[in-house]
């Protein structure tokens, strides 16, 4: 791609990779530093880069790197599902999505992550394997069971109304 | 909380992590057996999770979902089949099963419609702080801006020196240059330095001692130096007018003006040596001679020259050009002014 192609990337782009990266790890900063990193990363390799698949190339850079940072800094937050269901509080909630966030916080990176890809950026089962680098199975297997949680989480619709 | 149909899948994917708790574990072995469709099922989940996810040979996980769009509906796999629809992955026929099968119970159609909303929507309005520092530019970019840069600041000094060329005083103009003569004689001195016996000012000028900072303010006179230019009397025979001119007293504080004088022109030399009706009050040894003036000056301060300079003038000119300084206590001199019926300046004197 051409310098020019590569700042409409940044436009075009940058947002939604920040959207992505801030969900997943609810810390602005690095945030911007993981999509400072993604954006250097691309510059250096721009003129190998197409503009059609730049977007594919930015999330995927984006994905590792946050996973990367994740587990570096990894703090023992796995909390159990089941822990976290019995102890799910949807009463405290005003809306719906007040709970989806909060039932977010709770899943695996790699279930976020691909959550989130799939709902921001409506990307295929195909096009997050291409990203993730999971098997395309996987990626259902997960979307499926996020769902699940999430609707688990949640509780009863009478408990949201 | 109970294991049940809903909810057996994450006690099972848990189970095969190590993470259920034993309590828990008997309970979903109590529940799989009393489930033998499961069961199956576990053996199959069994293998495909026996390595962690990363470790594992490109698998296909296809077989832990079947194949849904051919599954019978039921209450154990409704939910399944709710995500299978929201997400896409059903076709027409299994849909419409699907909806007729969640229709016919209120709360079965309820959770069908509640799985449609667990979607995350991104919220516009967050966004990255500085796109524009993510953004490049390409060299010929850089190249052209920094000439554009390099040029215009050029193009700004030379237009900064033009204006100020424009400001100099009127006595660099060729008018007033036409006016000095050979004669030219130029008076530096500093207030605290004297000028000795052995500075005799030659036919031309007088041997400077000190120039005018050529930094300093132009409000202002920098340390206690001042310079007074006095042009040279013309005597050629045509010019019937004599001009004396105050070139400057300072860098641009005055504008010159001649000073037309009434003296008729010296016939000859000799006639310089004698007092004139009109010679300028020479305080202790300034002595004008010849076509020009040969200052000897001894033991004179900058003030009494330019009190000269200024009695002369006044003298020669019929002019009324008062002269006032300020001092302090150690008696240099810390302000001066130059007063006429038209013209009024005072300055301060900064001494370094």
């Amino acid at each position: 791609m051409t310098v020019a192609e590569y700042n409409l990337c940044v436009e075009k782009y940058a947002d939604s990779i920040y959207r992505f990266i801030v969900k997943n790890l609810k810390d602005t900063e690095f945030s911007r530093d993981i999509v400072q990193e993604t954006f250097t990363k691309l510059w250096l390799r721009y003129t190998e880069v197409s503009f059609e698949k730049s977007k594919s190339y930015l999330f995927t850079t984006a994905y590792h790197t946050m996973i990367d940072a994740i587990r570096k800094n990894k703090n023992t937050q796995e909390l159990d599902q089941i822990f976290q269901l019995e102890h799910a509080n949807p009463g405290h909630y005003s809306d719906l999505k007040e709970i989806l966030d909060s039932a977010l916080d709770k899943l695996p990176e790699d279930q976020r992550a691909v959550i989130l890809l799939r709902d921001y950026e409506g990307y295929s089962y195909k096009e997050i394997e291409d990203i993730t680098g999971l098997n395309e199975s996987q990626v259902k297997v997960y979307i499926y069971r996020a769902r699940k949680y999430l609707m688990q989480y949640i509780g009863t619709m009478e408990t949201v109304l | 909380m109970n294991i049940n149909h809903q909810n057996y899948e994450c006690f099972l994917t848990d189970y095969l992590d190590g993470l259920l708790e034993p309590e828990k574990v008997a309970e979903l072995m109590a529940f799989l057996a009393a489930n033998p469709d499961l069961s199956a099922e576990l053996e199959q989940v069994r293998t495909a999770w026996k390595l962690p996810i990363s470790e594992q040979a490109p698998q296909d996980f296809s077989h832990l979902l079947k194949d849904i769009n051919r599954l019978p509906i039921s209450s154990s796999n409704f939910d399944e089949l709710c995500i299978a629809c929201h997400e896409g992955d059903l076709d027409d026929s299994q849909k419409a099963k699907l909806i007729a099968f969640a229709l016919e119970e209120p709360k079965r159609f309820e959770r069908f419609e509640l799985f449609s909303k667990l979607k995350f929507t991104a919220n516009k309005q967050v966004a990255y702080f500085n796109k524009r520092a993510l953004k490049q530019q390409s060299k010929q970019a850089i190249y052209l801006r920094r000439s554009i840069w390099t040029g215009s600041a050029i193009a700004a000094s030379i237009a900064l020196m033009l204006f100020l060329r424009i400001q100099e005083p009127a006595y660099h103009s060729p008018e007033i240059a036409s006016y000095q003569s050979d004669s030219l004689i130029k008076m530096i001195a500093s207030e605290n330095e004297t000028l000795s016996d052995d500075k005799q000012a030659n036919t031309n000028k007088v041997q400077q001692t000190t120039r005018l900072n050529p930094d300093s303010d132009q409000t202002e006179i920098s340390g206690d130096i001042l310079e007074i230019q006095l042009a040279a009397v013309d005597t050629t025979e045509n010019n019937e007018e004599q001009f004396i001119k105050i070139a400057r007293i300072e860098p641009q504080l005055l504008m010159v003006k001649p000073i037309q004088l009434k003296e008729s022109p010296r016939k000859n030399l000799e006639s310089y040596n004698e007092p004139a009706e009109k010679t300028i009050p020479i305080v202790n040894e300034i002595k004008m001679k010849s076509t020009g003036f040969i200052a000897q000056a001894e033991n004179l301060t900058i003030n009494d020259i330019i009190r000269s300079g200024i009695n002369g003038i006044n003298k020669m000119a019929e002019t009324n050009i008062q002269y006032e300084i300020q001092t302090n206590d150690e008696g240099k001199i810390t302000e001066f002014a130059l007063k006429t019926d038209n013209f009024n300046l005072k300055r301060k004197i900064r001494s370094n």
